[in-house]
């Protein structure tokens, strides 16, 4: 216990060392003044749909307007909006025609637009219209429609924030699978860890000292940037080992794909390219109802939920999550276990009488 | 070579040839010219898939088909009790239950869906209880289109690229720092200025041609490959720039990649986020180069967000750059030796 604690307590000042804590400073400052005061709290998107009104009267843009739609996209003719939705690549026009009370509705776009899409549009357009003619329509089943939730609706989250869970899921807890790579080369370079091998430490203390120190500097990071941004909001008892873990499961990932290579630059391309596979479930806090199941096998995908919901309470239960994340962590560890041994142990041996330093 | 004191073409190209063998034979070069082009067809693939997600009803089976049926026009159905509904909807992804009950259609949600999302199924519910609203629709697709999204992931990805290939002059300059060759250049004729255009014209070059390909696999022929190349070539000094500030502040791989950890977030994360940045505070980004060049690719890939033109912003991203680059190169030419 006492070689374990020596070895982490070396990981951590190393860890700490070597132009590291320079660089989180620097990156939490940057995020906090980001989001602090770069920001806004409410963004829209500029709109993309465009309109022309010709029923009598124009009652259509009258409603539009009354909404907030912006007087530029409202447009003479036919002509000018087939012009504009060309031009503006996704963009959508509306054209009204026929009468007040039953208009004749084209919809023109461009090719990437879902039949779904469409229907969803001429939903919406449809409710305008019976705005308009004050029709209540057929009921389809009798009774008004009802909307129910299973839990209390959560506050909208301000748009400055709504980037937090993904910079900690992708930035903050994946520190450990970079760095620690780095440690690794350093240490093949010097000939640490043939050195280590012939010590009495074991791959266990090996493993488990660099994730410790990765977990503790990840969460050291973690609380910098929460701090900094989100300051005393945040459920810190929660997050901080939410943030560990995770920091843990990507350190031991992180020495897994390490142990492949022999230096830096053979191990840039693969990790990237990881790196950029883990960042897929982003998409899906962007386009929530984008979840297709393949996605739930990435790594990341329990973390940035489970931390979404420490950081934005909306009450949903995050026990499965941190169970998933407890259960890749420990199918990550037996994997490093197994790895460290074939991959960085083995070189230590290949001097020494097979099986004598074991 | 060169007579020394005079600025030698000979002498860059020379060097040039140098940067090319090390990094082919370091992997470095492989990776800035795959991992954009890998990157670009998994975004390719996703953003679409991602965009046109479709809706997801989890639908009581004891209603009717033909209430059913009107589902399947919004999105994807999927038929279950009321457990099963439930469960369906506590699920991360945003879909909503439809339920039976007491014989008006209810929709359950979660509570935690954007409001947006929760106003779409509304006003899907409302219309089918009401049964439309009486209006004739005509749908007419005017052919290619895009995505505010995709192109703003174009365009990122572009600028990610051209920042790249700074860094590979970048790393050359590390290696040659960590293995002294560059003490060897001090007391060679190599002038700082001809050390500088060598290392910045190999990442030009290399930017360009890796941008080009990224930009054919995301938006095909609709941009001036052209107009890209130009732009690309203009911000040779801001990919020189990019390269010398990593080899000043660098002494081995690792300090460079904690330098990159900082430089590539300010590089992209700025610009990116001036998109947000109301009109009246833009004024503070004009001194910044990959601000300039954020302007200029957005006339190619996001017109609708471009508040300048082409030209003028790619030529003022030559002209930011060049300053910068100056005050860099007397504080590389003071840290290594080189003659000025």
């Amino acid at each position: 216990m006492r070689r374990f604690f020596r070895l982490f307590k070396q990981d951590l000042v190393l860890a700490f060392r070597n132009a590291m804590m320079p660089v989180l400073v620097f990156l939490i400052v940057m995020m906090a003044v980001t989001v602090r005061f770069v920001l806004p709290k409410d963004w829209q998107p500029a709109e993309t749909y465009y309109f022309v009104d010709q029923t009598e009267g124009a009652p259509y843009e009258t409603v539009l307007r009354q909404s907030g739609v912006d007087a530029g996209k409202f447009l003479s003719d036919e002509e000018a909006l087939r012009g504009v939705v060309r031009k503006d690549r996704g963009g959508i026009g509306v054209l009204f025609t026929g009468s007040k009370t039953h208009p004749r509705i084209t919809i023109m776009h461009s090719d990437g637009v879902t039949p779904q899409g469409v229907n969803i549009l001429k939903a919406t357009l449809n409710a305008m219209v019976r705005r308009v003619t004050g029709s209540e329509g057929r009921q389809f089943s009798g009774e008004s429609s009802r909307v129910r939730f299973l839990r209390p609706q959560a506050e909208p989250v301000p748009l400055n924030l709504t980037a937090l869970p993904g910079l900690i899921a992708f930035e903050v807890i994946v520190l450990g699978f970079m760095f620690v790579a780095v440690f690794i080369f350093q240490e093949k370079h010097e000939g640490t860890i043939k050195a280590y091998r012939v010590s009495p430490g074991g791959k266990v203390a090996y493993v488990l000292s660099k994730t410790l120190a990765f977990a503790v500097l990840g969460s050291v990071y973690g609380c910098g940037v929460l701090a900094s941004t989100m300051g005393r909001s945040v459920n810190y008892g929660a997050i901080v080992p939410l943030m560990a873990l995770g920091a843990a499961l990507y350190t031991l990932i992180g020495i897994s794909v390490a142990s492949f290579f022999q230096d830096l630059s053979e191990w840039l391309l693969p990790a990237v390219l990881l790196l950029t596979v883990n960042m897929i479930p982003a998409a899906s806090m962007v386009f929530p109802t984008f979840s297709p199941r393949w996605l739930s096998y990435v790594p990341s995908y329990p973390a940035v939920f489970a931390i979404r919901e420490v950081l934005f309470p909306s009450g949903k239960p995050i026990l499965p999550l941190v169970g998933a994340l407890v259960a890749e962590s420990v199918a990550a560890y037996a994997l490093c276990l197994f790895l460290t041994e074939r991959n960085l142990m083995k070189e230590g041996r290949s001097w020494a009488p097979q099986g004598r330093f074991r | 070579m060169g007579t020394p004191g005079t600025f030698s073409l000979r002498r860059v190209l020379s060097l040039m040839r140098q940067d090319f063998t090390a990094a082919l034979r370091d992997n470095v070069m492989v990776y800035i010219i795959v991992a954009p082009l890998l990157l670009a067809l998994v975004l390719k693939l996703l953003i679409p898939a991602a965009e046109s997600s479709s809706l997801v009803f989890a639908v009581d089976r004891g209603l009717s088909p033909d209430v059913v049926d009107k589902f399947r026009g919004y999105g994807d159905v999927v038929l279950s009790d009321r457990a099963g509904i439930i469960s369906r909807v506590e699920r991360l992804d945003a879909a909503a239950g439809v339920l039976d009950d007491e014989g008006g259609l209810c929709l359950v949600l979660e509570g935690n869906e954007p409001r947006a999302l929760v106003e779409t199924y509304e006003t899907i519910l409302e219309d089918i209880d009401h049964g439309g609203a009486g209006a004739d629709y005509e749908e007419v697709n005017l052919g290619a289109g895009g995505s505010i999204v995709f192109d703003l992931v174009a365009l990122g990805l572009i600028m990610g690229t051209l920042f790249l290939a700074g860094t590979l002059s970048g790393f050359t300059i590390v290696d040659d720092r960590d293995t002294k060759a560059i003490q060897a250049l001090a007391v060679s004729p190599t002038r700082v200025s001809e050390y500088a255009v060598a290392r910045g014209l190999l990442a030009t070059a290399l930017g360009a041609a890796v941008a080009a390909g990224v930009n054919y696999i995301m938006v095909g022929r609709s941009v001036s490959v052209l107009r890209l190349l130009t732009l690309a070539a203009l911000s040779g000094p801001l990919s020189a720039l990019v390269g010398m500030v990593t080899g000043l502040f660098s002494h081995n791989q690792i300090t460079a990649i904690a330098m990159l950890k900082i430089a590539m977030p300010a590089y992209l994360a700025i610009p990116l986020g001036a998109i947000l940045v109301p009109g009246r505070f833009q004024f503070l980004f004009y001194v910044l180069p990959n601000y300039w060049q954020m302007e200029a690719l957005k006339t190619l890939y996001a017109p609708s967000l471009a508040t300048h033109g082409f030209w003028f912003s790619a030529l003022v991203t030559l002209a930011c750059s060049l300053p910068f680059l100056m005050m860099v190169l007397v504080a590389f030419r003071r840290r290594v030796g080189l003659r000025p």
